[in-house]
């Protein structure tokens, strides 16, 4: 199981220390609503369809200056 | 024979291994057996059903690397380790193993992978290309952290003993303070010899863990 640590320290007075655990199991206990539910930086799936879009993007983009590349027509000196 | 003797050498070590064929076995076979225990017990302990497949693997991947490393420390032999191509050519295949192993297995989790949890929004481009980078990265950094290790000792050791010679008709004292530090560095080159093996097969380990 992978989780991970955070440690919020109060600056207040006595030094406390509070741990929040965020695991993959424990994705169902964390709501996001509209488009947060499927792109959001906590849950598997939204890492997941963040981490593709960020291919398909790149992907796009290659796709985009290779095309405008070859449509350009070419320009000869005179 | 037409064989290349490189390829005698890399199969050689395998001969310093006999296999066991009694129920008690002599020392050397009982020593080894015992080792190979210690070693796979302490390297699977993190692993699930699905990583100690692999337990195989990598005890023979330490077994191979750490006895070729040690035979490579006698004087005038050859070193298969100290080739990249070699290095390559054992790092990619099990990287590709564990990595392939993961997207099979657990898709979700390991496309997941690229982006940390908790990330802030306007970073999440340039984290998922770094992990990505950071993830092809692997297998090239296995292969060259063993080649350069054991071959930057086997050049000191070179070097050191070439000053030591040359400096034997100078002045003997020089020469028997060059020598005492050919010494330290030889007993230094046995440590790093087996630890880079155990570093690899640990590497190679973790990625699998990652991915399992």
């Amino acid at each position: 199981m992978n989780c991970t640590l955070k440690d919020i320290t109060s600056g207040i007075g006595i030094f406390c220390k509070i741990k929040i655990m965020t695991s993959p199991e424990m994705d169902a206990q964390i709501h996001f609503t509209d488009i947060k539910k499927h792109f959001n930086s906590y849950t598997l799936t939204g890492r997941m369809n963040w981490v593709l879009t960020t291919y398909e993007g790149i992907a796009l983009m290659i796709l985009y200056f290779k095309l405008r590349s070859t449509k350009a027509p070419t320009v000869k000196a005179t | 024979m037409g064989l290349p003797i490189a390829v005698l050498i890399v199969m050689f070590p395998s001969i310093l291994f006999p296999s066991p064929n009694r129920l008690i076995n002599n020392r050397l076979i009982s020593i080894q057996q015992w080792l190979i225990q210690l070693t796979s017990k302490q390297m699977l302990m993190i692993h699930n059903q699905k990583g100690r497949t692999w337990a195989l693997m990598l005890m023979s991947l330490i077994m191979f690397i750490g006895s070729t490393n040690l035979l490579g420390l006698l004087p005038h032999s050859f070193t298969p380790t100290t080739q990249l191509s070699m290095n390559l050519g054992m790092a990619i295949p099990l990287w590709a193993g564990t990595v392939i192993t993961g997207f099979r297995h657990k898709t979700k989790a390991s496309l997941a992978h690229f982006l940390p949890q908790g990330t802030p929004l306007p970073l999440i481009p340039m984290l998922v290309i770094i992990e990505t980078i950071s993830l092809f990265i692997q297998p090239m950094a296995l292969a060259v952290r063993l080649t350069a290790n054991i071959t930057a000792g086997h050049l000191l050791i070179h070097l050191i003993g070439g000053a030591t010679l040359a400096l034997i008709n100078i002045s003997a004292t020089t020469a028997l303070i060059t020598f005492t530090i050919l010494v330290l560095l030889t007993i230094l080159e046995f440590a790093v010899a087996l630890i880079q093996a155990y570093v690899f097969t640990l590497l190679v380990s973790l990625y699998l863990h990652d991915n399992t």
